[in-house]
C-alpha cells in the first residue's frame, strides 16, 4: 500500500453502501476513492465535505438498491416481456384488438352500472338506525290494492293498546303552498305534519335544535339546510318566523334545521310541522279522516299476529263492520326499507320503484357482460391461432405447458386491467347522463365512491377465471410438430370446440333478435298509447288548480275567463282525468250494498269542456238546481245490470237521479281499463280544478289574459299555477318513456356485440376453410361460389337462432304488455322486419370477412406447404 | 427514432470516451476539464455513461483495479459502431445547419 493513499471517512462510505445497489457499488466506490485521492491535500475537512457531497449526488433511483432489486427480479422481467408481447399482438391486428377491447369495456361498464344502480335502489331507507323495526301500517280491506294511509286515531290507539309498539309517528302531507319569511316568498311543495316522535324514530340528522322537542309546539316548523339557506341566507334560522299561506295569520317558528333529505328515502320533505297544529285533540283521535300515514317502531321480534288482530278488531268496531268485513280486513305492515321497491299501495306518498325493474336491469347487465365475454373469448382464441407458431417454438425450446398457460393468463390480465380502467373512466363520463336520466344521485365516480373499485376488482377476478382460463388451456395444448408442420390449417384439437362456439353464437343471435324486437315493440306500444283516442279531448285543455284563496272570488274569476277570446268552455270539478279520482261506495235505492266507483264532482259544463259523448239520456242542465248523476257505461253495467239507469235514483252523500250515461272514456293511464265512474252535480259548486278548453290558435292570448285577470281579481295573491292536460298525460307514461330510451341504448349495444360475435366466428370459419377454398379456386371455382361456401354455415346458425329468438321475443312482449289494459297487436310485420334486419347485420359482417378470404390469391395460401 | 438523439452532455461524454479509447468516469471528468475547463461531477458523468450504454452507443467491461481505488475494479467504456455513427450524425447535422446560417454583421448601436 502506498503511503499517499488515504481513505475517505468510513461512515461516508457506509452511506454509499447503504443505498447503492450491488451492481454499481464496486465501480462507483472505486471512482469515488480515486477522485478522493486525486483531490489532493486541500484541507482534509474541506475535501471530506466535497466527498460527502459527491456521495450524496450519486444517489438516484436507478442506482438504488430497491429499484435494481425490482428491475432485476425475474417476475418483473417476465411481466415486462408479457406486456410487450400483448401490445405487439394488439398492434399486429388493430381491428380485432379494438373489437376485443370495446367488448370488454362495454361488458364491464354496463354490468357495473347495473350493479351500482341496483345497490342504490335496494338500499332505500336503510340509514334509519332501527330500520328493521320500523313499519308503515296500512290496511287491505279487500279492494284491489292496500291503502297506505289510515285514520288519524289509529296512531294513539296503537300506542296505548298494542304492547309491541314502542313508538308511533303520524305523517300528514300538506298541500303545496306559498311560504314567506321577511321579504322572501316561495311556492313550496314538500311540506309534512309529523308527531314529535318523528326524529326519535327516523334517523334524519339534525344540525340545529333538539330532535326530541323540535316538533312539540304546535307553531314549530323544522326545515332543511337548503331551505334555511334559501330563506335566511347566512343568518341563524332558529327562532325565525315563517308564514304559510294556508295558515292565514298564524306564523310558524323555526325550531330545528336538518340535513337535506337523502335521495335514498321514500319520504322527501323540505318542511316538517308539528301535527298538533293540525286540528284539536278530538280531531286527532277521530277515525273519520283517512289521510294519515302511521309509522310504528316495534320492540324486537314483535308479534305480528297480535298487532293485526288488535288493529282489525278496532277497525271493525269503529266502522261497524260485520263478519264478512272482518274476514276481508288485513293489516298491512310494510318495513320502512321495503316501501320504496316492494309496495304498490293506494294513496302512497311517492312514486315508488319496482323491484322487478331492478331484477330486469341486473339480468340485462349480466347478459351484456356474458355476451361480450363470449365475443372476447372467441376472438382471443381465433387470434391465438395466429400464434400457434409462437407456441410451437416456445415449446420446442423448452417452455412447459404451465409456463405457457401462465403467459396467456397474464396477457389476458393485462388486457382486462386496461379494459377495467377504461370502463371506470367511461362510468365517470356517463355519470351526469345517468343522474339526469334517473333523477337520482347515483355516484359512479370511483374517486367519490371507492367501493366501485372493489366491485371492479371482483368482476376482473371473475372474468380472468372465465375468459382467461379457457383460451389459455386451449392454446397451450398445441403440439409443436403439428403446428410447425401445418401452418395455416387449424390444428385438429381446435376444431373440436366448434360445437360450444356454435351454441354460444346461437344464444347471442337469438338474444339480439329479442332485444331488437323488444325495442321496436316498446316504441310501438308507446306510440299507440300516445295516439289512442281516450274518449275525450285532452289536447286543448288548460288546468288551474284552485285553493282556498282562489275559491273566494271564483264566480267573478270564472266570468272574466269565459270572456277571453279563444276560450270555448270552462268547468270546475273535484278532479280531472289524469289525476287521482277518489273511489267511494255508491248505492242504488233498494240495494243494501254499495258499489265501488270513482267519483267526480262536476258542474254542468264538464261534459262539453272535455268533449265527451253521451250515449243515452241527457247532459246536466243549469236549470235544474238539484243533485244529479251521469254515469259511464261501466258503472251502468255494474249498478244497473238489469234495467235502464236513466231516471233511477243513486245515493252518494245525497240522493239524486241518473240523467245520462256517458260513453266509457279513459280517465286514467292506459295501464288500467275504464273503471266505473259516477259524475255528480251537486246544488253547490265543486272546487278543486278549473279546466279551460281553448282554441289552439289563441293559446298565447289565453295565457296572457289569464294572468292579467288573476292579478286583477286577486291582487294580493301570487300568480296562479297553470298546466296543460296533455303534458300531465305524458307524465303518466314516464316509466315507459324511460324504458324506451334504455331499451334502445341496449339494442344498439347488442347490435354492436353481435357484430363483434359474427366477426369472431366468421374469421374462424374463413381461416379453417382457407386451404380448401384455395384448392377449389385453383380447380376453377368462382368467387361467388366460395363466398357462399363460407356464408352457408352462418345461415344454419341464423335459422336456428331465429327459431329460438322469435318465440322468446313473442313471450317477452306478451309479458311486458300484460301491464297495459290497452295493448297494440303484436304485429307479424314487425317480427319479419327485425328478423331481416338481423340477417342483414350478420351477413354483412361475415360477408366482409369471408370475401377477403374468398378473394385471396390461392398461391398466397398454398405456398406454405 | 426515440432515444437515439444525443444530448449536449451525452455528445461531450461520447466524444471524450472516443478520444480516450477505454474510458471511465474519473478519466472522463479529468479529460473534459483539461480540454474545456468544465468541471463535471462524477455522478452526472456516470449517469450519462449508463444511459449511453443502454442506447447501445457504448459497451462496457470491468477491469483495471488500482491501489487508489482500494483494489476495486473500474467499469471501462468503449465506443461502439452505432455510437460512432451517432456521433458523426450529430456532427453532420450541425454542419448542415451551419451551412445555412447566413454571414451576419452586427452593428454597434447606442440604444
Amino acid at each position: 500500500m502506498q503511503k499517499d493513499y488515504q481513505n475517505p471517512p468510513k461512515w461516508m462510505d457506509r452511506i454509499l453502501e447503504w443505498y447503492c445497489s450491488e451492481y454499481y457499488l464496486e465501480e462507483v466506490q472505486g471512482d469515488l476513492h480515486e477522485w478522493y485521492a486525486q483531490a489532493g491535500e486541500s484541507g482534509t475537512t474541506f475535501r471530506n465535505l466535497k466527498y460527502l457531497l459527491n456521495v450524496i449526488r450519486y444517489f438516484s433511483l436507478e442506482r438504488s438498491k430497491t429499484f435494481q432489486n425490482i428491475v432485476q427480479h425475474p417476475q418483473y422481467l417476465s411481466m415486462k416481456s408479457i406486456i410487450k408481447i400483448t401490445f405487439r399482438n394488439l398492434r399486429k391486428d388493430k381491428i380485432s384488438g379494438f373489437i376485443r377491447y370495446s367488448n370488454l369495456v362495454i361488458g364491464i361498464a354496463v354490468f357495473m352500472l347495473a350493479l351500482i344502480y341496483a345497490d342504490y335502489e335496494l338500499n332505500y331507507d336503510r340509514f334509519h338506525k332501527n330500520a328493521e323495526n320500523i313499519y308503515r301500517i296500512g290496511q287491505d280491506q279487500g279492494g284491489d290494492r292496500a291503502w297506505a294511509a289510515g285514520p288519524f286515531g289509529l296512531g294513539p290507539f296503537l300506542l296505548e293498546n298494542v304492547a309491541d309498539v314502542k313508538r308511533v309517528t303520524r305523517l300528514i302531507p300538506e298541500r303545496n303552498t306559498w311560504i314567506s319569511s321577511g321579504d322572501k316568498k316561495f311556492y313550496e311543495r314538500d311540506i309534512f305534519y309529523a308527531d314529535s316522535s318523528f326524529f326519535n324514530m327516523f334517523s334524519y340528522e339534525m344540525i340545529q335544535g333538539n330532535p326530541k322537542t323540535a316538533l312539540k309546539d304546535p307553531s314549530s316548523i323544522v326545515i332543511t339546510e337548503s331551505m334555511a339557506k334559501k330563506y335566511f341566507g347566512n343568518e341563524d334560522p332558529m327562532g325565525k318566523q315563517m308564514q304559510l299561506l294556508v295558515d292565514g295569520d298564524d306564523p310558524s317558528i323555526v325550531t330545528g334545521v336538518i340535513k337535506d333529505i337523502t335521495d335514498q328515502s321514500h319520504l322527501s320533505f323540505d318542511f316538517l310541522r308539528s301535527v298538533y297544529a293540525y286540528g284539536d285533540e278530538e280531531y286527532q283521535r277521530s277515525w273519520r279522516n283517512y289521510f294519515v300515514y302511521t309509522y310504528i317502531e316495534t320492540y324486537d321480534n314483535p308479534d305480528f299476529f297480535r298487532i293485526d288482530n288488535l288493529v282489525k278488531e278496532e277497525f271493525i268496531a269503529r266502522y261497524n263492520g260485520d263478519d264478512e268485513d272482518r274476514e276481508r280486513f288485513k293489516t298491512v305492515l310494510t318495513p320502512v326499507h321495503r316501501i320504496h321497491l316492494y309496495t304498490n299501495q293506494e294513496k302512497d306518498l311517492a312514486d315508488n320503484g319496482d323491484v322487478y325493474t331492478i331484477y330486469i336491469l341486473l339480468s340485462i347487465g349480466a347478459f351484456v357482460l356474458i355476451i361480450s365475454c363470449i365475443n372476447f373469448i372467441n376472438i382471443t382464441i381465433i387470434k391465438g391461432l395466429d400464434r400457434s407458431k409462437e407456441v410451437g417454438l416456445r415449446k420446442t425450446v423448452g417452455a412447459s405447458r404451465v409456463s405457457l398457460i401462465t403467459q396467456f393468463l397474464s396477457e389476458n390480465l393485462v388486457f382486462l386491467l386496461i379494459a377495467g380502467i377504461s370502463s371506470l373512466l367511461l362510468l365517470i363520463l356517463v355519470e351526469p347522463l345517468v343522474q339526469n336520466f334517473t333523477g337520482k344521485h347515483v355516484i359512479l365516480n370511483v374517486i367519490k365512491n371507492p367501493s366501485i373499485g372493489l366491485v371492479l376488482l371482483m368482476i376482473l377476478v371473475g372474468l380472468q377465471l372465465l375468459s382467461g382460463l379457457y383460451p389459455a388451456l386451449l392454446l397451450s395444448k398445441f403440439r409443436p410438430a403439428e403446428i410447425i408442420h401445418s401452418s395455416i390449417n387449424a390444428p385438429t384439437s381446435i376444431s373440436k370446440v366448434g360445437l360450444t362456439r356454435k351454441a354460444l353464437v346461437i344464444l347471442q343471435f337469438s338474444l339480439s333478435l329479442i332485444l331488437i324486437i323488444g325495442s321496436i315493440m316498446v316504441t310501438n306500444q308507446m306510440n299507440f298509447l300516445k295516439t289512442k283516442n281516450l274518449g275525450f279531448e285532452k289536447d286543448q285543455i288548460l288546468l288551474v288548480k284552485l285553493n282556498y284563496s282562489l275559491n273566494q272570488k271564483i264566480e267573478t274569476f270564472k266570468e272574466m275567463i269565459s270572456d277571453i277570446p279563444g276560450v270555448n268552455h270552462l268547468t270546475i270539478s273535484s278532479s280531472v282525468p289524469g289525476y287521482r279520482i277518489m273511489m267511494e261506495g255508491v248505492r242504488t235505492i233498494g240495494d243494501s250494498e254499495s258499489k265501488a266507483s270513482r267519483i267526480l264532482i262536476v258542474d254542468e259544463s264538464f261534459i262539453d269542456t272535455y268533449s265527451m259523448e253521451i250515449a243515452t239520456g241527457e247532459n246536466f242542465s243549469e236549470s235544474r238546481n238539484q243533485t244529479e248523476f251521469i254515469i259511464n257505461e261501466s258503472m251502468a253495467a255494474l249498478s244497473f245490470p238489469d234495467r235502464n239507469p236513466i231516471g233511477e235514483q243513486l245515493i252518494w252523500n245525497d240522493t239524486g237521479r241518473v240523467v245520462g250515461i256517458v260513453k266509457d272514456f279513459n280517465f286514467q293511464s292506459l295501464h288500467t281499463s275504464v273503471e266505473p265512474l259516477t259524475m255528480v252535480k251537486l246544488p253547490r259548486h265543486a272546487n278543486r280544478y278549473l279546466s279551460i278548453q281553448f282554441n289552439p290558435q289563441a293559446v298565447d292570448n289565453v295565457l296572457l289574459n289569464l294572468s292579467e285577470i288573476s292579478d286583477e281579481v286577486y291582487p294580493n295573491l301570487p300568480d296562479i299555477e297553470t298546466e296543460f292536460l296533455d303534458s300531465r298525460f305524458e307524465e303518466l307514461y314516464h316509466a315507459e318513456t324511460k324504458l324506451q330510451a334504455i331499451i334502445w341504448v341496449f339494442c344498439l349495444l347488442t347490435i354492436f356485440l353481435t357484430i363483434s360475435g359474427v366477426f369472431g366466428v366468421a374469421s374462424y370459419n374463413a381461416r379453417k376453410k382457407s386451404k380448401e377454398i384455395a384448392v377449389r379456386k385453383v380447380l376453377g371455382a368462382s368467387y361467388i361460389e366460395m363466398l357462399w361456401q363460407l356464408l352457408r354455415g352462418f345461415l344454419y346458425l341464423l335459422l336456428f337462432a331465429i327459431a329460438v329468438g322469435l318465440p322468446g321475443a313473442f313471450i317477452l312482449s306478451k309479458w311486458w304488455l300484460r301491464d297495459f289494459a290497452y295493448q297494440t297487436e303484436i304485429p307479424v310485420l314487425l317480427f319479419i322486419i327485425s328478423t331481416v334486419a338481423m340477417i342483414l347485420i350478420v351477413l354483412l359482417t361475415s360477408g366482409y370477412i369471408s370475401s377477403r378470404t374468398a378473394r385471396t390469391n390461392p398461391a398466397a395460401i398454398l405456398k406454405d406447404e | 427514432m426515440k432515444g437515439q438523439h444525443l444530448g449536449e452532455l451525452e455528445e461531450l461524454v461520447l466524444i471524450t470516451t472516443t478520444i480516450l479509447g477505454d474510458a471511465y468516469t474519473v478519466s472522463i471528468v479529468n479529460e473534459v476539464e483539461a480540454n474545456t475547463g468544465r468541471k463535471l461531477t462524477l455522478s452526472a458523468v456516470h449517469t450519462v455513461l449508463v444511459r449511453l450504454e443502454k442506447k447501445g452507443f457504448l459497451k462496457s467491461f470491468m477491469g483495471g483495479a488500482t491501489n487508489e481505488r482500494g483494489g476495486r475494479r473500474r467499469r471501462l467504456y468503449k465506443i461502439t459502431a452505432s455510437g460512432y455513427a451517432a456521433m458523426n450524425e450529430a456532427k453532420e447535422l450541425r454542419t448542415q445547419l451551419w451551412d445555412k446560417v447566413p454571414a451576419l454583421t452586427f452593428e454597434f448601436s447606442r440604444s
